[in-house]
């Protein structure tokens, strides 16, 4: 079924004291691949900056930048619309380092005994649903309870995170699995925070489970970002001169045109 | 001047200064050390005070041996050595490294007159490897930029130690000429109100000590 | 050599004049020390040398072939040449390299390849160094103070000249630079090597910038100058890989270039050596180099590895946990001397613990006979000769044309008994010689 969308980001860091020298990468555009189309119709970056394009390994689109000037506020949005049609997906960047575990997945001996009292069946699709119940029926959805550095076996032992942690959790228990699993980040269908989610290589083509959610991703998911694990694809990494705090605001918006 | 980042710059007036504040107090202690065989009496408390560094010592030779070799004393001419060459070190592909051997053999030399029981005779090498390393650094470098940054950081030690100590008064007005032949050549950062001060004071005006002292710190903002 | 001997101090005082040091950490404070010059030569005859120089330049042609098709093809995977998890799961592997070919297709600019000869004769290679290998400036400098101090020893011997290597390093940059100018990078004054950093960028006629000197702008990198800022065509680079871009890697790097990786990926700028260069000289994928060069060039290798077990195969495991007491095993993940065990030196509890270990992760050691490699005679401080472990380590410089062994090396010993040479864990250098004929 072909979905078409509309779609709205918007990020605000906000920083307590004036900032300068500030060199970022944003990758917070949504690319085109086989089985999503793209129309950026609107990107903005405040304080203005001469942006650089590039395409990373796993498929994401960086624009890099900087703001040498005194600014106490960041700001990028990015508004299109995007044609989403599962039938079309194929295994468009596959890579044989899925299959492996990275940096926030490394299961701990506590997940390894978790995962050795599951009974999984055999089926791509069906073992990674199982995990997906699995992880679901164990953890507790808790925001604020875990941070964007928790990795997968702090969030397990907690038995509490985000989707982050959901994602993570699954990733390092589907690779130990045996299956070819990647990180996603996106925007789901509805209004509010953004979104991490799951894709398993299964058949020649990358299928999407949300194990936060527990469902198998529909055509209302926009994805962002790909990598092994979130460190791959933050939508905003950044360095700049000075001492602060900072605050953000992020907000996102997906609806049926 | 177009071959050396800023950081090098500012080492390099750094290196000038450091490497003149090891050579002038090697130089003084020497002939604290030769009165002192007289029994003749030193009063290291006001050279402390008029330098400005604290005076935490018991007598004039605990004096003597801390203020010269007491690497953990950061007003030691152990430290000023070490300063020296750590921004000679920075600065090897400036100097090259003959140029740059001469620093270290200084060092090495003010190591070897701490171990001496006749700590002059090493001593005189300092001041004779910091006069090598002029010669060295007068006869390879030939960038005037490179060459006025590190004389400015000279002059402003001399100047700097001169007013301080209140020694050397004769020779103050061609050390400020000199300072401001270099600085003019320089291209360096130079605080407006202090080098009015300087050239006044070169022009026969008389300032206050205290005033003069504050714009030759003052003069070249690094 | 005899007179050389006779004036071991005055050359120890000309390399002390030199500044030749070699910093350490300890107890967390840095100090700097004189790195110790023994002047007994090791000696490498003519013949010798042409079948090493042959057997290393074929060594490091196979591994930037191996890098090379890591991160683009991957035949050998696919071929089934390197099982694919000794790639994938190497902590040196760098997924953000994927895809990325440097200038002229070289990953690995200046290699140090570690060996020591068999007291059989036999030279064999110890690991590879493709990173930021670092040591060439000791033998480099050390030949030059030997020569003045003992002028006879030299007219006697018939020597390869070995002062060529700040040429060799500028030929190197500039044959990958992109357009501009030729730069050592320098995590700073307070780097064990940081005399060699120095003294390298002389000797190549490059410029030494330190954090903040350099900075990325357009996907071009530019250096800081007074005078005007100037465009940056290679960055020989002697920090790690993950320090070296806050905003790619590491974000605590107060040291890295903000956005190089953009400038990188862009080909706007040449990095010696490449990013990703780790999963080359992983203790585990040495292993496979012999394999290599068969798979990439179709020779035989000219220079061996020392005998090395995968506990990974079945054959080899077994063979590892029945030869455990007699074997020295590696970690893989470790570097520098560390993560290096000698089974005779195990208790029977350790041994018992280590079999249990090497079962659990397999993939994560390897384990080798142990080389019995020849003593060489070092000068103590009473003037007495006494014998020690020593090794090589060759310095190995590529161009896109070009591999060229450098006809010298350093020789390090170590002070005290024992197999592990390495200059973080103390001991002295020797000059190499290499003689003409």
């Amino acid at each position: 079924m072909t979905r078409r969308l509309d779609f709205f980001y918007d990020t605000l860091l906000e920083f307590q004291t004036p900032v300068t020298d500030h060199e970022f990468v944003l990758s917070c555009v949504p690319p085109s691949f086989p089985g999503q189309e793209i129309d950026v119709t609107d990107f903005t970056v405040e304080p203005g900056a001469k942006l650089s394009r590039q395409l990373d390994p796993f498929g994401n689109l960086l624009f890099y930048g900087c703001v040498p000037t005194p600014h106490t506020s960041f700001h990028y949005q990015v508004k299109g619309r995007a044609v989403i049609d599962h039938s079309k997906s194929d295994g468009e960047g596959l890579m044989p380092f899925y299959k492996y575990q990275s940096k926030y997945t490394k299961p701990s001996s506590e997940m390894l005994a978790f995962l050795r009292g599951l009974v999984l069946p055999s089926g791509t699709i069906e073992r990674a649903w199982a995990l997906a119940e699995a992880i679901y029926d164990y953890l507790t959805y808790l925001p604020g309870s875990t941070g964007t550095a928790t990795k997968a076996e702090e969030a397990f032992s907690m038995r509490q995170g985000v989707c982050q942690d959901y994602a993570h959790i699954f990733l390092s228990l589907a690779r130990e699995a045996g299956l070819t699993a990647r990180y996603v980040s996106g925007l789901p269908e509805g209004s509010g925070e953004t979104h991490a989610w799951c894709e398993v290589y299964a058949d020649g083509k990358w299928v999407g489970i949300d194990p936060t959610r527990l469902k198998m991703t529909d055509e209302g998911y926009i994805r962002i970002g790909v990598g092994r694990d979130f460190g791959d694809c933050p939508m905003e990494r950044g360095v700049f001169h000075g001492v602060t705090d900072q605050d953000v605001k992020v907000y996102m918006q997906v609806s049926e045109q | 001047m177009d071959r050396i980042t800023l950081t090098q710059k500012n080492r390099l007036f750094w290196l000038g200064r450091y490497a003149e504040r090891v050579y002038q107090t090697t130089a003084y202690m020497m002939k604290i050390y030769d009165r002192l065989i007289d029994n003749i009496d030193f009063d290291y408390e006001s050279y402390c005070k008029n330098l400005g560094i604290p005076c935490n010592y018991t007598d004039a030779k605990d004096f003597c041996l801390k203020y010269l070799f007491d690497g953990s004393d950061p007003f030691s001419i152990r430290s000023a050595a070490d300063a020296m060459l750590g921004n000679g070190m920075e600065l090897r592909s400036t100097l090259t490294s003959t140029t740059l051997a001469y620093l270290q053999m200084a060092s090495t030399a003010l190591d070897e007159a701490a171990a001496s029981d006749s700590p002059c005779v090493a001593l005189q090498w300092v001041l004779d490897d910091i006069m090598a390393f002029r010669g060295s650094f007068d006869d390879s470098i030939h960038d005037e930029g490179t060459r006025n940054t590190i004389k400015a950081g000279r002059q402003v030690e001399r100047l700097s130690l001169f007013l301080r100590a209140d020694v050397n008064t004769e020779l103050i007005p061609q050390e400020l000429k000199m300072l401001l032949f270099r600085v003019d050549r320089a291209d360096l950062d130079v605080d407006r109100a202090s080098y009015g001060v300087i050239k006044g004071e070169e022009a026969g005006e008389k300032h206050d000590r205290h005033l003069l002292l504050g714009s030759v710190e003052g003069l070249i903002r690094v | 050599m005899d007179d050389l001997i006779r004036h071991k101090d005055q050359i120890n005082r000309h390399l002390q004049r030199y500044g030749v040091k070699f910093g350490i950490y300890k107890n967390g404070e840095f100090r700097e020390q004189f790195f110790p010059f023994d002047p007994i030569p090791r000696v490498i005859t003519a013949e010798e040398w042409d079948s090493l120089e042959k057997g290393l330049a074929q060594r490091v042609k196979a591994l930037n072939l191996f890098l090379k098709d890591i991160y683009g093809e991957k035949k050998i995977i696919n071929d089934g040449v390197v099982p694919e998890e000794f790639v994938y799961r190497s902590p040196g592997y760098m997924a953000e390299c994927e895809g990325i070919v440097p200038a002229g297709g070289i990953y690995s600019h200046i290699s140090g390849i570690d060996l020591v000869k068999g007291k059989n004769g036999t030279w064999y290679i110890l690991e590879d160094n493709l990173r930021i290998p670092s040591g060439a400036s000791y033998p480099l400098i050390a030949r030059m103070l030997c020569r003045r101090c003992s002028p006879a020893t030299f007219q006697e011997n018939h020597l390869l000249d070995n002062r060529n290597y700040g040429d060799l390093l500028r030929k190197t940059m500039d044959s990958v630079n992109t357009g501009g100018l030729n730069v050592v990078f320098t995590p700073g004054r307070y780097n064990a090597a940081y005399f060699e950093h120095s003294y390298l960028a002389e000797k190549a006629g490059a410029k030494l910038a330190e954090p903040g000197d350099l900075y990325v702008k357009d996907e071009c990198v530019y250096m800081r100058l007074a005078g005007g800022d100037q465009r940056v065509g290679a960055i020989y680079r002697r920090v790690s890989d993950e320090y070296m871009d806050p905003v790619a890697f590491e974000p605590s790097s107060l040291i890295g270039v903000p956005n190089l990786m953009s400038a990188y990926r862009a080909g706007n700028v040449a990095v010696l050596n490449a990013f990703g260069n780790g999963v080359a000289d992983d203790k585990g994928i040495y292993y496979f180099v012999p394999k290599m060069i068969k798979y990439y060039l179709g020779e035989e290798p000219i220079l061996h590895n020392a005998e090395t077990y995968l506990p990974f195969y079945e054959e080899d495991r077994k063979y590892v946990l029945d030869h455990l007491e007699t074997l020295v095993v590696k970690d893989v993940a470790e570097a520098g001397g560390y993560g290096v065990v000698f089974g005779d030196k195990m208790s029977e509890e350790e041994l018992a613990r280590m079999k249990e270990t090497i079962q659990a992760e397999p993939r994560r050691f390897i384990a080798q006979e142990v080389v019995d490699f020849e003593d060489m005679p070092i000068v103590m401080e009473d003037g007495s000769v006494e014998e020690h472990k020593a090794d090589l380590r060759a310095f190995v410089l590529s161009t896109p044309d070009d591999t060229f062994v450098w006809p010298s090396g350093l020789t390090r010993f170590s002070r005290t008994s024992g197999f592990i040479v390495n200059s973080s864990q103390g001991g002295g250098f020797k000059d190499t010689w290499i003689e003409s004929r």
